[in-house]
């Protein structure tokens, strides 16, 4: 038996997660996204030739279930597709808050590349809705049987909203997905929790392989202090986002710096789609922070008292100002727009998320300064403002990869959502470091994973207690080492291990028992096997007589 | 203690794995004590085809072996499930009393929530009684009076504002509704946070960006307002009577409901919606002489008795715990379970469910087992593992080192017989012979010469090896083991 993981997408790079992994027969698909880079075929992850490899004849009977783990696009971008165009019709799996808030996402981003690039519209706003229709949503911890076979739980993973990593288990072989996830609190959200699992393969992501980040403090004060100094000078601040996640956060800072330092200057979200999340934050309250939900009765951090109401036109005004628009990464839409009215003003300021997909303009802006972007060969911009690069970040860096990884402790690990350099010094620290294989397959690629097959057998009371009372011996010795582990191991002695005797009967289960019991139920005896040297004299002696008398008895018996 | 608390929790979880299926999470007591939901909600449905949307939950606790009804009181009313809403008066005060079905169940206020949250059509019953208490308070508010409901069930307050303010809304009468508890802010932001925690149709409305319940909207228009306390700041600006007004304190002995009853029990125009259980003439005592008008109502908990066996059938448990009391009324007679009674203070001890343990056992060491047939019908192999216990499994896994050579032992079935050994020494290409002497004692000895010397000693139940050379010594226990009828 064995975990068969197909790499459809973040094989070696950020976008369009999706990993096929069969698991004890079971195929299950984790996470469905889109790359915002491409807008060719390879924006969506390759599902025919996947189809084509697995020999099914659809997506349904191929896949036991699809599973969600947050509602990023890169994360969930390619599901409408996949159900109403590919015609997947199995079981669809995510966390309430992604079932909630997934549909503005895509809806959001549907209108911007259908706006702005006149692409080939790929699903329609009723796809979307008919699509989350099917969608069941899962709550943490709460474990789903998929199938006779199959079980999947989901487990608190910080990032965003409603971000889950997922664990899957079928028969013996059990593995989690991580999705993106964040090993430290941040404005908003918790830290990933997890169970101590005892797993056979883990699959992580690694955006920020090789990373290692100081206080998020500090940066958060870069920020206000970047964007303070803009609207002081009369500067207009434009900040990118998705209408998700990232926006609540900075507009939290913001709200609760403004109220410190008495600010009067207007901040705008620029789709009322925002706003409308803002209320969405506040009914899943419960996936927030402890901080958050201690206190949301008395003050919900996501009533903005300095957020105001916003109009298209507004970007037009003078005077400073904050905007959220979005799309992130600045792919299209109103952050485009407003893009090009800013950006030739050295008084205002673009704010850039820590990581940006090649082919936006965002990361053109990442990269170097550049004072021109092409857009197309007849719109160039001229860009004179100051840009400030967001460095912090929800996604874990690369200690807590490894701290997380370690706590898992799995057989195996596969890396995706990463760079490949990255991935490369990730996967070597941790064979290194933690013994562990590790791989970090291409898109399209596969990784077989053997898992440890169990048969199931009874055995007596005895054979298990005898078993504890020597741990109980052994765990006195070494109390400090089983505090707070999934797993123990019972040593039975110190050398070695449990010692039974398997007994197959015909037409009986086989039956592991005892020795004692052995001999009690099949009335054997137990034949004492003792080693000794030869150097002891007696023997010795005993040896050599003996010697001497077949030696004699040779002689009389070639004489006769 | 609480160090010990966590120490145990660790070992809890260690054994039993952090799985929320299969036996611990009943083990935990707050579990127990929520299980009457589980059957609540049965109780509303009408055929057993009604435990269907409860399925998923039930199939994560088929495999329990006891199941144990922590109050089943309500089993007394079995026989009056169609008893209709009767009213009639009490001997002083001209007061309603709607006696129904009762269900009981003492801690049932947790409980309540899941199903009362529910606004489906299968919990018709509870929104019948919810619409008859709701059209006594209009009837009082059109009169000119003030409403006191002094319930403490979250549920049943939850669906009366819906229902009340819909019903004043549509009859355009505009009274104020106050909810006065040091809880209330508390509980509705709550109550609009816990979707997960909902029935399909409010989920629904999580899912089309609308609030889960209407006292969002009540607040936000001003219709609706929460105060800590009768001496808010705020409150006397806000306050106009006729109201209504949510104080939970069933008691009437502490609370704003005792200021607002002595304020208002002379007035026969005004209403007081009770819960019923708590001794009403008892409670209002203090209070007599009053004219006004007391709505005493029951509401559902606990579960239905027809709806047991259903249940049960689906559970399949090995044992049922019921109160003593019901030991008259339910005979476990041709069911496939039996039951078992307890009473207060009684310990009770359940009979060993477990003859044997099941343990997992990889793949690889069943693999390098070997096998000894003793019979036609028999085989035995030796067992070397290392046993794990993870997730409230067994499980045993390769070993890693061979173990000690001093100590090893044949189990056998007849005694060795040493006429046997030669051939098999000879076998395995080794030059031996029988040594001459003491085989008056029971002791016969073999001597090795080649390819080393050795020397065996066989008696009854013992043999030694006297050799030097470990290979030596491997190869005469093989053929020791091979003449030896066991392993
Ligand atoms: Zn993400």
């Amino acid at each position: 038996m064995a975990i068969e993981c197909l790499v459809l997408g973040a094989g070696q790079e950020v976008g369009k997660s999706c990993v096929v992994a069969t698991i004890g027969g079971k195929r299950v698909m984790f996470d469905c996204g889109m790359h915002m880079g491409y807008h060719d075929r390879r924006h969506y992850p390759d599902f025919a030739r996947a189809l084509a490899s697995w020999g099914a004849p659809d997506f349904t009977s191929a896949l036991s279930c699809v599973v969600i783990t947050h509602f990023h696009l890169d994360h969930i971008g390619a599901l409408p597709y996949f159900t109403e165009v590919c015609g997947y019709h199995g079981p669809i799996y995510m966390t309430y808050p992604t079932k909630a808030l997934a549909p503005f996402m895509l809806e959001d981003y549907r209108k911007v590349t259908m706006d702005q690039r006149g692409q080939e519209e790929q699903y329609s706003y009723e796809d979307i809705l008919r699509c989350m229709k099917k969608v069941i949503p899962l709550d943490l911890k709460q474990t789903v049987q998929v199938d006779k076979d199959l079980v999947i739980r989901a487990y608190y993973a910080g990032h965003v909203l409603g971000a889950a990593m997922i664990y899957a288990k079928a028969g013996d072989a059990a593995m989690v997905y991580t999705g993106d996830y964040n090993m430290t609190p941040d404005r908003h959200l918790g830290a990933a929790q997890i169970d101590r699992l005892k797993l056979d393969l883990l699959i992580t992501e690694s955006t920020y392989a090789k990373t290692i980040r100081d206080s998020k403090h500090a940066r958060e004060r870069e920020f206000l202090k970047a964007v303070h100094k803009c609207v002081s000078g009369g500067g207009k601040v434009l900040i990118p986002t998705f209408a998700l996640g990232r926006a609540q956060e900075l507009c939290m800072l913001l709200d609760d710096y403004w109220e410190r330092m008495n600010l009067t200057v207007p901040i705008y979200f620029s789709a009322g789609l925002t706003i409308q999340a803002n209320m969405y934050y506040k009914m899943l309250i419960g996936w927030t922070s402890q901080k958050i939900k201690d206190s949301h009765a008395v003050h919900n951090p996501f009533d903005f008292k300095h957020v105001c109401h916003f109009e298209r036109s507004f970007i037009n005004n003078p005077g400073p100002c904050v905007l959220f628009a979005t799309p992130g990464m600045i792919s299209g839409g109103f952050s485009l727009e407003a893009f090009k009215k800013w950006a030739p003003s050295e008084k205002n300021l673009i704010t850039l998320p820590g990581y940006c997909v090649a082919g936006t303009v965002g990361h053109k802006l990442m990269s170097g300064k550049p004072t021109r972007i092409d857009l197309d060969k007849d719109t160039h911009i001229d860009v004179r403002c100051q840009i400030h690069q967001l460095a912090f970040s929800p996604h874990t860096d690369s200690k807590g990869i490894m701290d997380l990884t370690e706590f898992l402790s799995p057989k195996h690990v596969i890396l995706v959502h990463g760079e490949k350099p990255q991935m490369a010094f990730l996967k070597e620290k941790i064979e290194s470091e933690l013994g562990m294989p590790c791989f970090y397959p291409a898109n399209n690629e596969s990784v077989s994973i053997p898992t440890t097959h169990n048969l199931k057998m009874s055995t007596t009371e005895r054979f298990i207690t005898s078993c504890a009372a020597e741990q109980g011996k052994q765990s006195l010795r070494k109390r400090n080492l089983i505090h707070g582990t999934g797993t123990s191991e019972v040593n039975v002695t110190d050398e070695g291990e449990a010692e039974g005797v398997l007994l197959m009967e015909r037409h009986k289960a086989p039956k592991i028992l005892c020795e004692d019991e052995l001999l009690q139920v099949l009335g054997m005896e137990r034949h004492l096997v003792q080693f000794e040297a030869m150097s002891s004299s007696r023997i010795e002696a005993a040896v050599e007589s003996e010697l001497k008398r077949a030696e004699a008895a040779d002689l009389g018996s070639e004489e006769k | 203690m609480m160090g010990e608390l966590v120490e145990m929790h660790r070992e809890f979880v260690r054994y039993y794995g952090p799985d929320t299926d299969g036996l611990p999470k009943w083990m935990e007591g707050e579990k127990l004590n929520e299980f009457p939901s589980v059957l609540q909600k049965a109780v509303t449905e009408d055929k057993g085809n009604g435990l269907i949307s409860l399925m998923p939950l039930y199939s994560s606790l088929k495999e329990n072996d006891v199941i144990l009804f922590s109050d089943l009181s309500s089993l007394n009313d079995m026989d009056e499930d169609n008893e209709k809403l009767d009213e009639h008066a009490m001997d002083e005060t001209d007061s309603l009393l709607c006696r129904h079905s009762v269900l009981r169940d003492d801690g049932a206020d947790a409980d309540e929530k899941i199903l009362f949250l529910c606004n489906s059509d299968d919990v018709t019953e509870e929104i019948e009684r919810i619409s008859f208490i709701c059209s006594c308070i209009i009837s009082a508010i059109k009169s000119g009076g003030s409403v006191l409901i002094p319930i403490g069930r979250l549920g049943v307050i939850l669906l009366l504002l819906e229902l009340i303010s819909e019903t004043l809304h549509s009859s355009s009468i505009k009274v104020p509704i106050f909810m006065i508890s040091e809880t209330a802010a508390e509980v509705i932001a709550f109550t609009n946070a816990l979707p997960e925690w909902l029935c399909k149709s409010r989920q629904e409305k999580l899912f089309s960006g609308e609030a889960l319940f209407g006292h969002v909207e009540l607040l936000k228009e001003g219709k609706l307002f929460l105060f800590p306390h009768l001496h808010s700041k705020g409150l006397l600006a806000a306050w106009k009577e006729p109201c209504i007004v949510l104080c939970p304190h069933w008691s009437l002995r502490l609370g704003p409901a005792v200021h607002l009853l002595r304020r208002w029990r002379a007035d026969r125009r005004c209403l007081l919606v009770l819960e019923q259980g708590s001794d009403a003439e008892l409670s209002l005592k203090p209070f007599m002489p009053m004219a006004i008008r007391v709505l005493e109502c029951s509401f559902l908990s606990g579960v239905r008795a027809a709806k047991i066996d259903t249940l049960l059938g689906v559970l399949k448990p090995k044992f049922v715990m019921l109160p003593e009391g019901l030991k008259s009324r339910y005979s476990s007679k041709e069911r496939p379970w039996s039951f078992l009674y307890y009473s207060k203070g009684k310990t009770i001890e359940l009979p060993n469910l477990q003859e044997d343990f099941e343990v997992h056992l990889a793949t690889d060491v069943a693999l390098g087992l070997q096998p000894r047939q003793l019979n036609e019908t028999t085989a035995v192999a030796r067992l070397r593992t290392k046993l794990f216990v993870s997730s409230g499994q067994y499980q045993l896994a390769a070993a890693e080192k061979q173990s000690d050579q001093s100590k090893w032992h044949l189990l056998q079935r007849d005694a060795v017989d040493p006429d046997r050994l030669l051939p098999a020494l000879q076998e395995k290409g080794m030059v031996c012979s029988f040594a001459a002497d003491d085989k008056s004692a029971g002791e016969r000895s073999v001597l090795i010469t080649s390819p080393g010397y050795a020397l065996v000693k066989i008696t009854s139940d013992r043999t030694v090896i006297y050799c030097d050379d470990e290979r030596t010594s491997k190869h005469i226990y093989d053929a020791l083991s091979s003449v030896c009828n066991g392993i």
